[in-house]
């Protein structure tokens, strides 16, 4: 991390977190979320929440990510979302891992960052995901899930209005169903594009 | 004109003495917010702070500057341990967090979750509290009960919450391990320790390894405590019971009463603070003076306290001390006074005595006191944060000045009364006067609304043996209780050189008797019944009193409301505490008296006020009022500053 870019970020904005290149997560209340969750900083103007119990990525947006609700007085309020949403997921564990029709049970084991991206580490039922999530190309987020090789993980993808789900290293078994067997260096991964409406 | 007169003369003579210990401003950096909530050294002597904006700030010398950020975005730390300048763990809300820096750039890039076998709901006041670690390498931490003056979120938790009885509470447990002291080995394995707490903000370990929590006063507390803390115990508040492996369903009065163990120490509402914070032990070997071994512990209000521990039958109790109570804090602790809350006097008496103590001159004391850790040269360094309920916000050290204070070292207990050393030879003849004692005892009852104090007498002293050294003293008394707090008050006892004993008052929780006798009677109702008073009309001086003890917290002493930091007026108007000093027609003691009542009974709708219905008498809730109107009414404007005393 760039001390120099973190310095700015607390001193300058007013609560207000966005518009800076390396990704910057803050675990905190956030709107529409199990408790305490995660505002993802990916890069200038694209941001998103990350909730470690529902699991997955719930919101994404350009746009800004507003604490100060958080900071306010005694009895404080969840983030803001300060920009148009053009990603949701609501399901609960829409990964997962063995069979697409268990829920599996999600404990999340901490971040890191790397380069350009931040890495979540959790399990689904004892097995070690990592996913490695970073700004794409033209204002996306690419979501990378590597798991134990020979792990079996599904993902169950929802159907979204105003962005273009991509997904590879996995095959459609039944329509929004993907199954992905992990292979070492070939993750599966998801490519969340927005879509410009007409 | 005399006020005037008077404060001149008051300055000057503060500017003359010397105190026995000086509080220092560390300057922040413009980068860290200064709400901070959390303070350690590395074991290099690099110090380390945490604040509500979830931050980490370290640096190698707080006087020199040379802060760097560490880590950032966390959940609301409130603890914080360094293992060395790249490795520091935190209590977030929900986990205990490893942070860190892995490619050396003096940054935390890894932030592992070690454990998170507890639940939060995303309650305003579901804080996780304090971190420890014990010889074996466990940490050690807290968890507090959310508010139902706050939304408790039901989505997606972790495992099924446990809403039983959560709406019937003004403080319920839905979440597993809500209210409970628990550790994490090295592996990250959690074991829950004990239950029964309300808001454990203070987690302490002693020289010996032993936990002790700090406690705060509400419901089931009838006064903070501190507490220490052995596996298995259930220490009051009822709510965390649900999550004890043998719990059957709701707990009976009776039954908790009995399940219940009660603290070390009592830390009497009012005089000894309101909401006590982390208790440190003196381990500077003489650099902090003349206490080593006892306990230090701040609290939210402009107070620090000091606690002597013993061993009495087997468990602790032991007497409290106010260490350093500010002169500005005056104002609070006069609104404070009364027979329910303070042992000084309220009125003129007790400012006569306070005058009998030496001021402070110098930096005064903040609010806030939260966390404290002692600094590698000895030096007390205090971490403030009124998080939202009023104002005081930074770090502050305190400093030894080297000058021998005069001071209660240690109470203990005796056969039939009490010892006394004093930190310096003492002047015989004042040491022997029998009116240089004045002592008192009183007890909590265990009741779900909390408690005020009841059973309060003089407790006479029959003799007074004076050691030949004139550094301690035996005081024996007639009729020695357990069960009762002994509240003691020296009346101008002086050291040798002539100074007066700096904080002249302690409190003593007689638990057990040495030969180890415990209170046998009922808890839940007073011993001695009230004495009944023909209805007169509203009582505005109980009613300061009760407003010293509810109201004075959030509405502040001069009525003028909790100025909450960081709030845009407009939209946090609902979270301010009311101002009583403002005129017109929207004023708040512009209502009329019904309306005023019918709030402080209910709680204001929308608002985080509690309904003091279930806490207070129809007559004492009108006997506040009658104090509201009486000192920030339209008739008497409201004071910035204390009347001076000629």
């Amino acid at each position: 991390m760039k001390p120099l870019l973190l310095f700015f970020l607390a001193s300058g904005l007013g609560g207000f977190c966005g518009g800076a290149e390396p990704p910057q997560v803050f675990r905190n209340f956030m709107p529409d979320a199990g408790p305490s969750a995660f505002g993802v900083v990916l890069g200038p103007e694209l941001t998103l929440i990350y909730d470690p119990l529902r699991g997955g990525v719930n919101q994404v947006w350009r746009g800004t990510l507003d604490l100060a609700p958080t900071r306010r007085a005694k009895i404080n309020e969840p983030a803001a979302v300060g920009g148009a949403v053009f990603y949701q997921e609501v399901m609960v564990q829409p990964l997962r891992v063995g069979s697409a029709d268990a829920v599996p049970m999600r404990r999340f084991k901490g971040y890191r960052y790397e380069q350009d991206a931040v890495v979540f580490d959790y399990t689904l039922d004892g097995v070690l995901i990592r996913e490695t999530m970073h700004a794409g190309a033209d204002g996306g987020v690419e979501r990378m899930l590597s798991a134990p090789p020979g792990t079996v993980l599904f993902y169950l993808a929802e159907p979204q209005g105003s962005s273009r789900l991509t997904i590879t290293g996995a095959e459609e078994i039944r329509p929004g169903i993907w199954r992905h067997e992990a292979v070492e260096g070939s993750p599966l991964t998801l490519t969340i594009q927005p879509v410009e409406k007409p | 004109m005399m006020r005037s007169r008077f404060a001149f003369l008051l300055t000057l003579a503060t500017s003359a003495i010397a105190n026995t210990y000086e509080i220092e401003e560390i300057a922040l950096p413009s980068g860290l917010s200064p709400e901070l909530s959390g303070i350690t050294f590395t074991p290099s002597g690099a110090l380390v702070v945490v604040n509500r904006q979830g931050e980490v700030w370290i640096t190698p010398d707080a006087k020199a500057g040379g802060w760097r950020r560490f880590a950032f975005g966390l959940h609301e730390p409130l603890g914080v341990l360094a293992l060395s300048e790249s490795e520091i763990l935190v209590t977030q809300r929900p986990e205990l967090t490893r942070l860190r820096d892995t490619d050396g750039d003096g940054v935390a890039d890894h932030y592992e979750t070690v454990n998170d076998d507890w639940q939060v709901t995303d309650n305003w006041h579901e804080f996780t509290f304090g971190l420890r670690r014990d010889a074996s390498g466990d940490f050690i931490f807290a968890t507090g009960l959310p508010d139902t003056a706050g939304k408790i979120s039901t989505r997606f938790p972790r495992e099924p919450l446990h809403m039983e009885k959560v709406h019937q509470e003004a403080k319920p447990s839905p979440g597993r391990y809500e209210g409970w002291v628990m550790k994490v080995s090295p592996n990250g394995k959690m074991t829950p320790i004990a239950s029964g707490f309300r808001a454990a903000s203070g987690v302490g370990l002693s020289p010996a390894g032993e936990i002790f929590i700090t406690d705060q006063q509400g419901d089931y507390i009838a006064t903070s405590t501190l507490v220490h803390v052995q596996p298995g115990r259930f220490y009051g508040h009822a709510a965390s019971l649900k999550w004890r492996d043998d719990y059957r369903g709701p707990v009976d009065l009776e039954t908790l009463t009995k399940l219940r163990s009660p603290e070390a120490v009592a830390l009497p509402h009012g005089a000894m603070g309101g909401s006590p914070g982390e208790p440190v032990w003196d381990t500077t070997g003489g650099k902090f003076g003349p206490f080593a071994g006892q306990v230090f512990v701040g609290d939210f209000t402009k107070l620090i306290s000091r606690v002597y521990l013993e061993k009495v039958a087997g468990e602790y109790q032991g007497a409290c001390f106010p260490f350093i109570r500010d002169a500005v804090g005056l104002a609070a602790i006069q609104a404070n006074s009364g027979k329910d809350n303070l042992t000084i006097p309220a009125g003129g008496e007790g400012l006569k005595h306070f005058r009998d103590v030496p001021p402070r001159s110098g930096t005064p004391l903040r609010a806030g006191n939260m966390r404290m850790a002692f600094a590698p040269d000895g030096s007390l360094y205090v971490a403030q944060t009124t998080r939202g309920w009023g104002q005081g916000d930074g770090l502050q050290r305190i400093v030894w000045s080297k000058k021998e204070p005069v001071e209660i070292a240690t109470m203990q207990l005796t056969g039939d009364g009490f010892r006394l050393t004093f930190t310096t030879e003492m002047d015989e003849a004042t040491l022997r006067a029998g009116e240089g004692y004045r002592l008192n005892r009183f007890r909590y009852l265990y009741l779900p609304k909390g408690s005020p104090r009841v059973d309060e007498s003089s407790a006479p002293i029959t003799a007074i043996r004076v050691d030949t050294d004139r550094r301690g003293v035996e005081l024996t008394m007639g009729d020695l209780q357990p069960g009762y707090i002994y509240e003691l008050e020296l009346k101008n006892l002086r050291a040798a050189d002539g100074r007066p004993v700096e904080n002249p008052q302690a409190f003593y929780t007689l638990n057990r008797t040495l030969d180890g006798q415990v209170f046998s009677g009922p808890m839940d109702k007073p011993l001695v019944a009230a004495t009944t008073k023909a209805d007169t009309g509203p009582d505005p001086e109980n009613g300061r009193r009760i407003y010293g003890t509810f109201c004075v917290v959030c509405h502040q002493p001069d009525g003028k409301g909790g100025a909450l930091p960081g709030s845009p007026a407009a939209s946090q108007a609902m979270l301010v505490a009311a101002n009583f000093t403002l005129r017109g027609k929207d004023a708040p003691l512009a209502k009329p008296d019904a309306d005023l009542i019918k709030i402080i009974t209910d709680g204001p709708l929308g608002k985080p006020m509690p309904p003091f219905g279930g806490v207070l008498k129809p007559q004492e809730i009108r006997d506040v009022l009658a104090y509201l109107r009486a000192a920030f009414g339209e008739k008497n404007p409201p004071q910035s500053s204390l009347p001076s005393k000629p």
